[in-house]
């Protein structure tokens, strides 16, 4: 993800506009209001694709990067827009994949009518193939004059182009997946009581995207069309059959990639004259890990969500052995490896991922890593340091102090910087026994390192002390099921209110921390519909 | 200590710290967004290749500076006028993975298609200046032209995949009689066509407009904002199109010249020094008046055999032969070689440099990726496969950097380049030279 | 970093005071011929091996100069740069060269290649130095050279016929096929893994175990084009493997049993991979206090098959042995049966083998068994090669001039693609189509 760019322009003003064709919106079926829109991310986007026309569609393409707000890529979905850039991004993929969809080749599979004639409109089949699409795209029926409007384009260019398909290839690239409408989840509100709550489709996506990552499936569109999605037992049965399924897999692994911030990747690079063993494979190689860590303990073997903070079971393949410095059986490309006690390694703390993601690229950075594991973990984000640090004495490793803790902790004494320091450094510094990419070491400049940290009173040594410490912290699971609620709604998970998910944490806590168990449980929780604040409210708010 | 978290964001951007308390009132700019001008003014971009075998040499010609403003080596001496208008990429190596290293042609294919090729002297998929022209190539007379400066036809490393490449010009009288001979369009003359996918595009456009004032009833207030930039963003793109809807202007100024006449072309250096600057004449005067906007130069084969007469050994011979000098570190005879094709580099620069156009040069508006087929040609080897790219593609390129690839796989040079010419591709490459990494330094 | 990782590994292995089974793995990441050079630098200068310096470019006046071939004949086939045909001149001018090359025989029609015994011994220009990096193969200290060190009875004949020549002179790891050859091992042609174990301790161990094989995983290297410790390798077992038993004085490896090593074979291109047999072998080996290895191996080649896979890799080959690196098949072919110093043919008595030694470095690795066979990647050879290597071998034993096999079009050409992907033309090593087909119209 290209982290160019900055915040999204808007022109208050009103644009320029061009020809604009008012027709009134028709008064028979008027849709309900949006009240919340969130951008597809690229992972959203590709698999709604693959779902909608299959596989065999080569998406192509360049996508406007997401931002990490309250730990999450999730939550930017609700303040990104679409930049000239990116939309110009998102048309020519459109292109494409309508280039694709309406070739000779393989237009069969979806172009299910044939025209009368291939040179001239044929609204019926027009209006077929694009209903059809359109319900799908946007993920819900297509209103009458949604559809009228896009078959009337159709006619008009297949004649002026005199191929009934060339109208379709740009009633589908630009009307339909150019569209806001599906670029945009468009959660739409009916009311609920005094609140508003998420009417069926829109709930069909919610749930969709949250457990799949996908565009919501023919079932949960009957279920959103019946009304069955409107009633608790509805939902309770799709929540069911959404988790039993081995696509939940998928779902989870982008949660997990975002709350992990496994992106940061993109932007890690490590210097290869200190690290040789440091290579393209590192940074695809790390995440699958640490993904598959994540999904094996908390989804294959429905273990206890905290052992992710003790667990010294992995799976890793040739380039990760190597980083960990062990041996590699070839059984496979990935094979499952459980680190001996003695290596100090706990959970995904002291996985390459975690430990290199959050480093500098020529020596490791306790403070850093301090940070992130605060806020990935603890919901604890710190604030940035004041302008006129001085960074000169933790910078100077040839100087008498030789061990990076020796030179942060001469740092933290400094009342401005201790206020922050004291809280992730602890942390940080309990991980030092590994280096900037994740390999063992005991020495730093020759001097031992010592590993030893307190955490709110509590005492600990090395990653494992710090390993256990997290375990039986009520601040993580609290934090992993704000993170998770967060996610699904796509709330900035610093601003969710702990009502949102308070029934649904006791539920894990009292099961014993099994992630299905949150998750079922904030999937059918009302507050998961839930319209919480009107938008005014909150743009206020965020000012 | 506690703070309001309300007000803050933490952002993992490289420096730059957003403020979630205003999204809206930030302002975005996008320089890769908008290349056309607000004037009526609308001069296209071009993309060129110039391939030359056998790479260089690497203690006559690696600079020790990165950055701007590097010292220019002695192999790169005809291109010092120029410094600030090329860059000069180093380190970069091809990956083979499960294919054999194919001697002189693993190089040059990884490099033009991204793709460690599994035949020799095939190619897995189209070449970049296809792929390229494909999206650039509209409207003009030729999608692109393909010149092979020894008369070789076939040396032309242009092709839409597999085993044939595109044929090329072998002499400067064919080149001349085919940009402007029969069938020369003279842009100044009414009979230019626009794209009519464009047409198409900008119709079905206008339907997502309408949708708009429905939709902008339907969204709350604060996502309003959101909507109206997307519809902007349409709104750019429509007139993005509006403007490839209008006849390009033609501003170089130039004359086109009479025919040359016959001379030979062959590999003799000598004779090289006389065709060259023609054939790169009438290059840039084919792209300044629009015959086409993409040109692929090849100066040989990738097993070089340019030859100084009088010497039985040509290029390729040597950098097996000849052993490295103990005292110099490198291999002399060979050396000369890798110079003298950089000097004919360096006229296909010095001609697109010397047609003014608009505000700058022809060379302004383009982009002209040279590239070559090893680091290290006695040993064929993968790594450190040096490249230049000269012009700044309409000021998409920042120039008169030696960027240190350290490693990395060829490909970031062919994404920045098709980034650079506005293809939206995000990465690019199979296997270990897959990349999603340009070379941002050098992009505006 | 290196110093780090050393006090790690010393950390965790050490353990001098107590018998303990032990493992060491390494990957080779350096291997060639163990060529002594007596010059001070470069490739090229005369030196106490080769006071004459290397052997110069062939004139090919005298190459192909026989009783038959009239001077007009020669001239044509030299003719100089300036070619015509499009400009395209290496490639002709290569096939032109090569295909007159392979008959110098007294008699036209005589492949000189096969039979390099249908002409007179050129000469060649031998190794006339003392010195010399190998092992007393014969248990004689008289015969043979000296070694660096002073160790007199080192025999390795290979090099007193090769070391002279432009492939394989300079200092160690700077020759050009030395270079060459180890580019490509480290981008994947072939691969080399060690394994040492023992029961007491890897600095003296009388019943250590050394197994030397072929891997097929790819070499990493780090950006700067180090070979990278710490990566797995599985080793294979069907073939290009061995296992020997060996003793460990001060961290020293020495195999003198006199088994007969098979292990990859010194190798720069896709057609002349395969394996290699040192008959009566030996293999020495230190293991480095920074945990690398550097070693040599040796034993007697079967020079007939050495002149074989250097005559015909391609059914030309030769070609751009005589060509490129300065190399005379014919002279080869005298020389290596005049030093040949090994291996005695039971029936006629005459030396089958000769004396070699290669060098080697490794980089600390894990080698790796592995329950399921291991792929081993064969040469990609043209269907012609072996056939010709074969008739070579027969007319050299029975002294009876072979005719060549008739050349179907095409026969050259044709060599198995990697895996299943289809056929390539087949080129040299130097990257030019040797039956003239590379940009010829």
């Amino acid at each position: 993800m290209n982290r160019k760019y900055a915040a999204p322009c808007l022109l208050v003003l009103s644009c320029i506009c061009g020809p604009l064709f008012t027709t009134p919106a028709s008064a028979a079926k008027a849709l309900e209001p949006v009240v919340s829109f969130r951008l597809l991310t690229e992972s959203e986007y590709r698999h709604s694709i693959a779902d909608i026309f299959g596989p065999q569609i080569v998406v192509q393409g360049r996508f406007e990067p997401g931002r990490r707000i309250g730990g999450l890529l999730a939550a930017s979905s609700n303040i990104l827009s679409v930049t000239p850039a990116g939309f110009e991004g998102y048309a020519k993929t459109a292109g494409s994949i309508a280039d694709q969809v309406t070739s000779p080749e393989k237009r069969a599979q979806y172009i299910k009518c044939a025209p009368k004639s291939a040179s001239a409109p044929d609204d019926a089949c027009a209006s077929q193939f694009i209903s059809r699409y359109g319900r799908l795209l946007f993920r819900r029926p297509l209103s009458d004059d949604e559809l009228k409007s896009r078959v009337a384009l159709a006619a008009k260019i297949t004649t002026s182009s005199k191929d009934f398909y060339t109208g379709l290839r740009y009633a589908l690239a630009v009307t339909l997946l150019a569209a806001p409408e599906f670029l945009f989840q468009n959660e739409r509100a009916v009311p609920a009581g005094k609140d508003l709550t998420l009417d069926p489709y829109s709930r069909a996506s919610r749930l969709s995207y949250l457990m799949w990552n996908t565009t919501p499936d023919e079932e949960l569109m009957h279920a959103a069309a019946s009304g069955e999605l409107a009633t608790d037992a509805g939902v309770a049965k799709e929540v069911d059959r959404l988790m039993a399924s081995p696509r939940l897999e998928t779902g989870m692994r982008a949660f997990f990639a975002d709350m992990l911030q496994l992106d940061t990747f993109d932007n890690t690079v490590k210097d290869t004259l200190i690290y040789p063993k440091y290579n393209a494979q590192f940074g695809p190689s790390a995440t699958e890990e640490t993904l598959r860590t994540a999904i094996d303990l908390t989804l294959k073997s429905n273990g206890d969500v905290r052992d992710l903070m003790t667990t010294r079971k992995t799976t890793i393949n040739r380039t990760l052995a190597a980083i960990y410095n062990v041996p590699f059986d070839f059984d496979g490309e990935w094979m499952p490896y459980e680190f001996s006690k003695d290596s100090g390694r706990s959970g995904v703390l002291t996985q390459i991922s975690m430990l290199s993601m959050f480093s500098h690229p020529g020596r490791s950075s306790p403070t850093k890593r301090g940070v992130a594991l605060m806020d990935i973990f603890l919901c604890e984000p710190t604030p940035l340091p004041p302008a006129n640090v001085d960074f000169s004495i933790v910078n100077n490793t040839s100087g008498p102090l030789k061990t990076v803790r020796e030179r942060l902790l001469a740092h933290a004494t400094t009342p401005a910087c201790a206020s922050c320091h004291t809280h992730s450094d602890p942390i940080g510094l309990s991980l030092e026994h590994f280096d900037s990419i994740g390999s063992p070491r005991l020495t730093e400049n020759g001097a031992p390192i010592d590993v030893s940290g307190k955490l709110n009173h509590k005492s600990f040594d090395g990653a494992q002390g710090l390993g256990q410490v997290l375990h039986d912290d009520p601040k993580f699971t609290a934090c992993f099921a704000r993170k998770l609620y967060s996610y699904g709604v796509g709330a900035n998970s610093e601003d969710v209110d702990k009502a949102s998910f308070k029934a649904a944490y006791q539920t894990f806590m009292d099961k014993g921390y099994h992630l299905r168990d949150l998750l079922k449980a904030i999937a059918t929780s009302p507050e998961f519909f839930k319209v919480s604040a009107p938008p005014e409210a909150e743009k206020m708010a965020m000012q | 200590m506690r703070f309001n978290r309300r007000s803050i964001l933490r952002g993992f951007s490289q420096g730059c710290a957003v403020s979630v308390a205003l999204p809206f009132l930030d302002c975005f700019l996008d320089g890769k967004g908008v290349a056309l001008a607000a004037t009526a003014e609308r001069i296209p971009t071009r993309f060129g290749t110039y391939f030359w075998g056998c790479g260089l040499t690497k203690e006559l010609y690696l600079p020790k500076a990165t950055g701007q403003g590097y010292e220019m080596t002695p192999q790169l001496k005809s291109l010092v006028a120029y410094q600030k208008k090329i860059n000069l990429i180093s380190g970069l190596r091809a990956f083979a993975d499960d294919n054999p290293n194919i001697q002189h042609w693993t190089g040059v294919a990884a490099i033009s298609t991204g793709m460690a090729p599994s035949k020799d002297r095939e190619f897995e998929t189209q070449t970049i200046d296809q792929t390229i022209a494909g999206t650039i190539g509209h409207g003009t007379r030729f999608k692109s032209i393909a010149v092979a400066c020894s008369g070789n036809k076939n040396e032309s490393y242009s092709s839409l995949g597999g085993p044939n490449a595109n044929p090329p010009e072998v002499s400067p009288v064919g080149l001349y009689t085919r940009l402007f001979g029969p069938g020369f369009q003279d842009p100044s003359k009414g009979d230019w066509k626009p794209d009519p996918k464009v047409l198409l595009e900008q119709s079905a456009l206008s339907v997502v407009d309408e949708d708009r004032k429905s939709l902008m009833q339907s969204v709350g207030a604060g996502d309003k904002a959101r909507l109206e930039q997307y519809f902007t963003s349409v709104r750019e793109l429509e007139q993005t199109m509006a403007a490839e809807l209008q006849r390009p202007d033609i501003v170089a100024q130039v004359t086109i010249p009479q025919a040359p006449g016959e001379m030979p072309v062959n590999k003799s250096v000598p004779t090289l020094r006389k065709t060259v600057p023609v054939l790169a004449k009438l290059v840039a005067l084919g792209l300044a008046t629009d015959q086409t906007r993409v040109v692929n130069v090849a100066l040989a084969e990738p097993a070089s055999t340019i030859f100084m007469p009088g010497d039985s050994k040509p290029f390729h011979q040597a950098t097996h032969e000849e052993p490295i000098d103990p005292t110099l570190g490198y291999q002399p005879v060979t050396s000369h070689f890798s110079t003298y094709s950089m000097e004919m580099f360096a006229e296909l620069v010095k001609a697109l440099d010397e047609i003014k156009e608009g505000d700058g040069t022809l060379l302004d508006h383009s982009l002209v990726l040279a590239y070559t087929d090893t680091g290290f040609a006695k040993l064929h080897t993968l790594e450190a496969i040096p490249m230049l790219l000269a012009g700044s593609a309409s000021g998409r390129i920042k120039t008169g950097y030696h960027i240190a690839g350290a490693g990395g796989p060829v490909t970031r040079v062919g994404l920045t380049v098709q980034q650079a010419m506005g293809l939206s591709v995000e990465g690019w490459g199979k296997g270990s030279m897959e990349t999603k990494k340009p070379i941002t330094e050098i992009m505006a | 970093m290196r110093a780090l990782a050393l006090a790690c590994i010393m950390a965790v292995t050490a353990s001098p005071a107590l018998a303990a089974p032990w493992v060491r793995g390494f990957v080779v990441d350096q291997y060639e011929p163990a060529f002594y050079y007596g010059a001070k630098a470069g490739t090229m200068e005369a030196g106490t091996d080769c006071p004459k310096g290397t052997t110069p470019d062939n004139d090919y006046n005298v190459l192909l100069k026989t009783a038959w071939r009239s001077d007009g004949e020669i001239a044509k086939v030299l003719k100089p740069a300036t070619l015509e045909i499009n400009g395209s001149f290496n490639s002709r001018r290569e096939f032109l060269l090569s295909s007159a090359l392979r008959y110098r025989g007294f008699r036209r029609d005589i492949d000189t290649w096969v039979n390099p015994f249908a002409a007179p011994d050129p000469g060649m220009q031998e190794v006339t130095g003392k010195i010399a990096e190998g092992f007393d193969l014969d248990n004689n200290a008289k015969t043979g050279f000296i070694s660096p060190t002073g160790k007199k009875g080192v025999d390795n004949n290979l090099y007193r016929v090769m070391g002279c020549g432009m492939a394989y002179r300079g200092k160690p790891f700077s020759s050009y096929l030395g270079t060459r050859a180890n580019d490509k091992m480290l981008e994947g042609l072939f691969g080399i893994v060690i394994r040492v174990s023992g029961t007491e301790d890897p600095m003296n161990d009388d019943n250590a175990v050394v197994e030397i094989g072929y891997t097929p995983e790819r070499i990493i290297k780090d950006a700067a084009g180090k070979v990278v410790t710490d990566y797995s390798y599985r080793i294979a077992k069907a073939a290009q493997y061995t296992r020997l038993n060996a003793r460990i004085k001060n961290g020293v490896i020495q195999i003198s049993g006199g088994a007969d090593i098979h292990m990859p074979v010194f190798s720069w291109f896709e057609n002349n991979r395969g394996e290699i047999t040192f008959y009566k072998g030996r293999l020495e080996l230190t293991m480095n206090p920074d945990t690398s290895l550097t070693g040599m191996v040796g034993g007697y080649i079967d020079w007939r098959q050495y002149y074989g896979r250097d005559t015909f890799d391609t059914s030309s080959s030769a070609g751009t042995r005589e060509t490129y690196y300065h190399e005379n098949q014919l002279a080869k072919y005298y020389a290596l049966k005049r030093n040949a110093d090994g291996l005695p043919d039971p029936k006629t008595g005459q030396n089958m083998g000769i004396s070699a030694a290669f060098r080697l470095t490794g980089v600390r690795a894990y080698v790796r068994d592995s329950a399921r066979p291991v792929p081993i990647n064969e040469p990609l050879t043209s269907k012609a090669a072996p056939t010709y290597r074969a008739l070579f071998r027969k007319a050299s034993m029975t002294a009876t001039i072979m005719a060549d096999p008739p050349r179907n079009k095409g026969d050259d050409d044709e060599i198995p693609a990697p895996k299943n992907k289809e056929q390539q033309t087949v080129r040299n090593e130097e990257g030019t189509n040797s039956s003239g087909r590379s940009s010829d119209p």
